[in-house]
């Protein structure tokens, strides 16, 4: 009811008043819309752009790309382009990058976060990300693996969940040198 | 199983032990290099009237197990 008093009061709210009226005559919160909105900084591509970044340095920076496969928590997935937006934390894995020429690149991963951000854009932060060849030789590789294990058997119930990881680190990493 | 860490680490602490495993599998040259990033996770300061009274480094701390069980 639109009277003086009901105006004064502290409890009123004009919402209901302007929802009647027509809508070009007030403002409205879009955050919604302008979140889905493409930025000025950041358009929407055709294909499907990747950022791949470390701590330590950059590895692409919208790049445009055909696929890429992610090791997530969830299990492994590909990326192509006008995914669906996504949050996704990585495990230690190989992520595989398809450029647009069909041309592939292999960095292992020591895990982070994958974002497909509305825009086609694939954000991709990782602390430590190698190619296969930057790694040690397969037996010096498994040689560390066999020293996680030994301490595995003697690590007390504290420690165990650490070598734990660790040695399924170094496992993921023999599979990615092997395979 | 998805997450298994959760129950023994916080995710800072996880990821400093897999990252520590993948600098340790890297060839000696590169390893040399990375050893920096091993030793220092992060860096902090304490501000007091706008200007830093200390600065310190730190690597995540291991979280209690079990922390459901009080």
């Amino acid at each position: 009811m639109l009277s003086l008093r009901a105006v004064l009061n502290p409890g009123f709210s004009w919402r209901p008043v302007l929802n009647k009226l027509p809508r070009t005559l007030y403002v409205t919160r879009k955050y919604a819309k302008n979140a889905a909105k493409a930025t000025s900084e950041a358009p929407a591509a055709d294909g499907l752009l990747l950022s791949f970044a470390l701590p330590s340095s950059t590895l692409y920076e919208r790049t445009p790309v055909t696929q890429v496969d992610i090791p997530t928590e969830h299990g492994d997935m590909g990326i192509l382009k006008n995914h669906v937006p996504i949050i996704e934390c990585l495990r230690p894995g190989v992520i595989k990058i398809t450029d647009v020429n069909g041309a592939t690149d292999k960095l292992f991963s020591a895990g982070g976060f994958a974002v497909q951000q509305p825009n086609n854009h694939l954000c991709i932060t990782s602390p430590e990300a190698f190619r296969l060849d930057d790694f040690a030789s397969v037996s010096e590789v498994t040689s560390l693996l066999d020293q996680a294990k030994t301490q595995q058997a003697t690590a007390s119930e504290t420690e165990k969940p650490a070598v734990d990881v660790r040695i399924s680190v170094l496992e993921a990493i023999l599979q990615a040198l092997r395979g | 199983m998805a997450f298994a860490w959760k129950k023994s680490f916080t995710y800072s602490k996880y990821l400093s032990l897999c990252s520590q495993a993948v600098r340790d599998a890297l060839k000696p040259e590169l390893r040399a290099q990375s050893q920096a990033r091993s030793t220092v996770e992060f860096v902090y300061s304490k501000w007091k009237d706008g200007s830093v009274q200390y600065t310190k480094s730190g690597t995540p701390k291991e979280e209690e197990n079990n922390t459901k069980e009080g």
